[in-house]
């Protein structure tokens, strides 16, 4: 009733500033997605582009429908028969899932050690955390492979140091596309985590403390609780693109590395397959519509608080 | 309240292992730009 009664107080330049948005969000996200799912429907085909055209209206209204009647869920079958998908979805949700566990157990004392520093210097340690992202991310990258290399300054400096006795192998492992993860998407955990700890009222900790609790119990039973919702929401930010990641794989895994992002790219453009990609595109989504709903949730939620 | 002692110690090594997770790889690509020796990672003394 009282939204209803909201929504009709609406004046005309507030529709058009609520309807921009809304435009931008189905041409270029609702528009392009149809598209995939159009793709995902038809067949391959050597072609330009590679698959069966859906439907062409030129060719008159029974042409199109006969069309239409093609269309199938072939592509879907071909994913659930090939092992490859399984295995790729599997161990694309595996790294992903230990990639924000260990960029948690990372971020957290780093965002801890923020957010009690004095006031005064906390916007300079929150500014020289976000600074190595405004340079380039392949960069960032390129970085760890001069570092996990086999001839790398890891393996330089335990070969020098005599505690190893050939290289480690860690160039070219999953373990490497977990740390490229966890370096690349530490500000997505830091951030929430800041926030929700910053905004902590200290008097509740000095209460514990003062009620005889050591300083272990006052961060697992106050500090620990009271940041949970920056807890749930950096690790969706961090899970929800790593479990999609191709350039951390493609440059830090080996070959032996399956990750969705990887599978799909080369079913578009090595096998041309593009139905079958366009359907593990899909599937993928549909997998992290569970994630995103959940942080979607907590989001709203928390603005609801807020207010 | 108690800023120092044990939990300030923590606080700084909690900050300098962040900042050091954070700007060592960036602070060796710097480095090894200048690198004279043609593997990328054996240093072959500076060049310009």
């Amino acid at each position: 009733m009282t939204s209803q009664r909201r929504r009709s107080r609406l004046s005309w330049s507030q529709r058009i500033a609520l309807a921009a948005p809304y435009a931008w969000l189905v041409l270029f996200f609702f528009v392009p997605m149809a598209l995939i799912v159009k793709i995902s429907l038809s067949k391959p085909a050597t072609a330009r582009p590679p698959y069966e055209p859906v439907f062409d209206l030129s060719e008159g209204l029974a042409a199109t429908l006969d069309k239409l009647s093609t269309l199938g869920l072939e592509a879907y079958r071909g994913l659930a028969s090939d092992a490859l998908y399984l295995d790729s979805y599997l161990s694309s949700l595996a790294i992903a899932a230990i990639a924000t566990a260990v960029t948690l157990v990372v971020a957290y004392p780093f965002a801890l050690a923020m957010a009690r520093a004095p006031s005064r210097v906390r916007p300079i340690l929150i500014g020289f955390a976000i600074a190595p992202f405004w340079t380039s991310f392949l960069i960032r990258v390129y970085a760890w492979i001069a570092l996990l290399k086999d001839e790398g300054l890891i393996n330089h400096a335990l070969l020098a140091l005599r505690l190893i006795e050939g290289p480690l192998p860690m160039f070219a492992t999953s373990g490497a596309v977990i740390v490229g993860i966890v370096y690349s998407y530490l500000p997505f955990m830091l951030l929430p985590l800041y926030s929700a700890i910053e905004r902590q009222d200290a008097t509740l900790r000095e209460a514990a403390a003062d009620l005889g609790a050591t300083p272990w119990q006052v961060f697992s039973r106050v500090t620990l609780p009271l940041s949970r919702e920056g807890v749930v929401a950096g690790s969706l930010l961090v899970f929800i693109p790593a479990v999609g990641e191709f350039v951390i794989p493609d440059l830090l895994g080996g070959s032996d590395t399956l990750m969705i992002g990887r599978t799909l790219w080369n079913d578009f453009f090595a096998n041309r397959d593009w139905p079958t990609a366009s359907a593990a595109a899909i599937t993928l989504l549909a997998l992290l519509i569970g994630p995103l709903v959940l942080y979607e949730r907590l989001r709203l939620r928390d603005a609801e608080e807020a207010r | 309240m108690n800023a120092g002692g044990a939990s300030g110690f923590a606080r700084k090594a909690a900050l300098a292992l962040g900042f050091l997770f954070l700007y060592g790889p960036i602070a060796i690509l710097a480095i090894m730009s200048f690198n004279a020796s043609r593997l990328v990672t054996v240093w072959g003394g500076f060049s310009t």
